[in-house]
């Protein structure tokens, strides 16, 4: 009897652990730092505004971002979270991607929001990145994929979860994501 | 009497130990996909 009441005692506490955890945010990548010696979070203000204006000339940014989660279905808690961000400018009424420099675009993000604990999730890295378009282009193209890998004693889930971003001049944008 | 109290323990310690890989299963293994995106 005093085994099965160590026991529910262990469960009991390993239950109550895992219910209080929260996701850690984890940010694989250094924040950039631009030239103006702006972070990135400081320069996520400037979102959509125009920015610089040369010989007349207005450009506009739009900074967005996407994510693919992995989300228990009854309780809503996400394992982990895959992000990719993008910021591209055009010249107001223009056809074309610009490159500037404050802020700095075209340009992308990627981060990890990673795991839950307990849950054995871990990120193992960034797999894939592909680049279309971009500056004199007409539109920039960002598709990011990264790998996640559930273990304990051995692995026996792994996902590698995409997310693509494109943003065009006039700034419409379009998302897609998968595993 | 001794033998089918073992025999009680050795079930119950087995149901514990069944119903507990049932919930962390649920509680760590089920999960969905989903995405989603903004502006900013």
């Amino acid at each position: 009897m005093k085994g099965i009441g160590l026991m529910l005692v262990v469960a009991g506490a390993f239950f109550a652990a895992a219910t209080v955890a929260s996701a850690e945010t984890i940010t694989t990548e250094e924040s950039v730092v631009l030239e103006n010696g702006e972070t990135v979070s400081e320069v996520s203000q400037l979102t959509a505004d125009a920015v610089t204006t040369v010989n007349g000339t207005t450009i506009k940014c739009k900074k967005i971002n996407g994510w693919h989660g992995l989300k228990h279905p009854l309780f809503g808690y996400f394992y982990w979270k895959y992000i990719l961000t993008i910021r591209w400018c055009w010249q107001s009424g223009g056809s074309l991607i610009v490159k500037t420099s404050n802020p700095w675009s075209p340009t992308y993000w990627r981060a990890v929001e990673c795991c839950l604990q307990f849950s054995g999730w871990d990120f193992k890295g960034h797999t894939g990145l592909d680049i279309d378009g971009g500056a004199n282009k007409s539109q920039y193209r960002v598709r990011a994929q990264g790998k996640f890998q559930q273990c304990f004693q051995f692995c026996f889930n792994t996902k590698t979860p995409w997310v693509r971003l494109t943003g065009y001049p006039g700034g419409s944008w379009g998302f897609a994501h998968g595993n | 009497m001794a033998t089918r109290q073992t025999v009680f323990r050795i079930l119950i310690v087995a149901l514990l130990a069944i119903t507990t890989l049932i919930v962390l299963m649920v509680l760590f293994t089920w999960g969905v996909s989903t995405g989603g995106s903004g502006v900013g």
